[in-house]
């Protein structure tokens, strides 16, 4: 009985042994499995960071490539990439990231395209309301219509996404009876007299950061503007010191039109037409600049005459005013009666030093670099022209900057893919793991 | 008769020592057993994430279209992917059966999850308990209510996808079914 007892006992020992053991290689076959699943999503980690890393590298510099292998070591990971030309689609050439990484055994490949120089426009954050000024705005505005809520460039509001209506780094006081809205915070405030104290921003502190010339507001290397206008890409016109500004102008304006006044002469400048857009500078050195007047000159048709759209769809599409008996002619080879554009407006950026008695409307936004803005003179009956902000309007504009010169300039927002350090410095336009 | 006492003890003490022994054992067994199923369980578990993770990276990889997603449903989804890397558009599809498909396991709630390439034959993933879908637009906000991406232009706010996954042993020990659970939102780089 001791004896089979005792035989029993052992046979048990064993067998709880060997269950025992079973046990444990199981268990560990569960822990490695948790484990090999976290070295699987650190090898991914680390892959990410280094594709990241490549896109900001080619955000800073568009022309870097490594055709060649390179391994490093980041995290506690070894990656060896390229960053390569390449034709994905045909005709259209991507930068190809690619990165293997080795991660205690674990190899993760991620494939990234991008395109070099995407360029897209943007508004820059020195504009902070319809109207931005280092200076007095009181008399400036007159009394016209200033709304910073935002608009589309068919003038549809889109609430909730506007800025101030003003604003000034000085005291702000509606003396000229201007009606003013905005959006603060995500709210809209409609067009009222004084306008709500939340949509006007004075006394804003620059901290001496105020820009103080038009590259300054876009982030860009001085003469860059200038450069472009005198380009003529797309419609740029540059003019310097002008007898009369709009005689030496091709309207409607587009691209960057660059008027540089050094030469202490105060002018006029009477916009011609329909369609007028763009980015318009008119700077001096230390923004010494002077407007008078900065007007649209709508075109004046007598009774005899009609105006035309002549050229429509070319790039010399021009509306003029001929006499009524020529129209059949005109109508003959192609041109219509009526505005080329229905645009009455400017739509996209002024920038100026300073400028007074603004008769316009303005689709876009206003900066004037000039701390002297005038505070004596007093422009009235102005309550039928408007500055609306539209940041479609200002992207429009700014968009022709960075395609003819492939910076970026102060862009920190855009349409990009949330990718790279920088948060939209470079898309990726599609991936690969 | 002191002597037929001590056997008798004898006997009633060894039967109680072996009926522990043998109870220990089984208990022993029993965990040994939950344990391996549990394993089981997991691997499967890890082999379904790697297909789903493989896979739900690549939704919109070189789709031109808008339309990255042709079923967007809280068990069911299908997109479109250049998967082979070859230029050519694909369409990939996960679905689950119903209960009675999988009558062969003892567990009565298990399912099959489906997967099909380009309208092909599907091909069975793994049996689930669970496969849930949740969908997040551009800000990270759950899409709700999902019944919304029955419509294309709704689909086209999908920039994220959640996935849950319950997979459960095929029978039970001691009356009770071994699980594990999976979890992962995916942010999808295609998408933008």
């Amino acid at each position: 009985m001791g004896k089979g007892l005792f035989i029993i006992i052992l046979g048990s020992v064993m067998l709880l042994a060997i269950v025992r053991t079973n046990f444990l290689r199981l268990s560990n076959r569960g822990v490695k499995n948790a484990i090999n699943y976290y070295n699987d999503n650190e090898a991914r980690n680390i892959g990410n960071a280094m594709v990241n890393m490549l896109l900001t590298r080619i955000a800073d510099s568009s022309d870097y490539r490594s055709t060649e292998s390179i391994t490093q070591n980041v995290i506690d990971g070894s990656v060896e990439y390229r960053v390569i030309d390449t034709s994905l689609v045909a005709g259209d050439t991507l930068i190809k990231i690619e990165v293997i990484v080795d991660y205690y055994g674990f190899e993760k490949k991620i494939i990234s395209y991008t395109r070099e120089g995407i360029a897209v426009g943007w508004v820059p954050p020195f504009i902070r309301g319809a109207w931005t000024a280092n200076g007095p705005l009181n008399n400036t505005i007159s009394d016209m219509i200033i709304d910073g809520r935002n608009y589309d460039m068919e003038l549809n509001l889109l609430p909730g996404t506007g800025t101030y209506g003003i604003s000034t780094s000085v005291d702000f006081e509606n003396v000229e009876n201007a009606q003013i809205g905005g959006t603060y915070d995500s709210v809209d405030y409609d067009l009222s007299i004084p306008g709500d104290g939340d949509i006007i921003e004075q006394n804003y502190d620059w901290g001496g950061n105020f820009p103080k010339t038009p590259d300054e507001i876009l982030g860009f290397p001085e003469e860059t503007l200038k450069t472009i206008a005198q380009s003529g890409a797309q419609g740029s016109q540059y003019l310097l010191n002008p007898d009369k500004i709009e005689d030496e102008l091709t309207f409607p304006l587009s691209g960057v039109t660059y008027v540089e006044l050094n030469d202490g002469k105060e002018r006029d400048f009477k916009m011609r037409g329909n369609g007028n857009g763009g980015i318009l500078v008119i700077h001096g050195p230390d923004a010494s600049s002077k407007l008078k007047g900065l007007k649209l000159d709508e075109l004046k048709v007598k009774n005899d005459e009609v105006k035309v759209c002549h050229l429509p769809g070319t790039v010399d599409e021009i509306t003029i005013v001929i006499d009524e008996s020529l129209l059949t002619e005109h109508l003959d080879h192609g041109d219509f009666e009526g505005d080329c554009s229905s645009q009455t407006w400017f739509q996209g950026l002024i920038i100026a030093d300073y400028s007074f008695h603004h008769h316009l409307d303005i689709l876009g936004a206003i900066l004037q670099l000039s701390p002297d803005l005038e505070t004596g003179d007093h422009c009235n009956g102005n309550q039928d022209h408007w500055a609306k902000y539209s940041q479609e309007a200002i992207e429009q504009a700014t968009v022709i900057t960075s395609t003819e010169s492939g910076l970026k300039g102060n862009n920190t927002h855009g349409i990009f893919n949330k990718i790279g350090f920088g948060n939209g410095r470079q898309k990726a336009m599609h991936w690969f793991e | 008769m002191s002597y037929l006492l001590d056997v008798i003890g004898s006997f009633a003490i060894g039967a109680a020592v072996l009926l522990m022994i043998v109870r220990f054992n089984q208990s022993m067994i029993n965990s040994s057993n939950e344990s391996l199923i549990y394993n089981l369980a997991q691997f499967n578990t890890t082999q379904v994430s790697q297909i789903l993770e493989y896979d739900f990276f690549k939704i919109g990889f070189r789709v031109d279209s808008e339309d990255k997603f042709e079923i967007a449903k809280e068990s069911e989804i299908e997109f479109y992917s250049d998967y082979d890397d070859d230029g050519n558009v694909d369409t990939i599809r996960y679905y689950i059966s119903n209960a009675s498909a999988l009558s062969s396991t003892v567990n009565p709630n298990d399912k099959f999850l489906y997967r099909t390439y380009n309208g092909g034959e599907p091909d069975i993933i793994s049996p689930v308990i669970v496969f849930e879908l949740a969908y997040r637009d551009s800000v990270g906000n759950v899409i709700t209510p999902i019944a919304k991406l029955n419509s294309a232009e709704q689909r086209r706010k999908i920039s994220g996808v959640d996935i849950h996954i319950y997979i459960e042993s095929p029978f039970p020990i001691d009356g009770n079914y071994q699980g594990t659970e999976w979890k992962r939102n995916f942010v999808l780089k295609n998408i933008y």
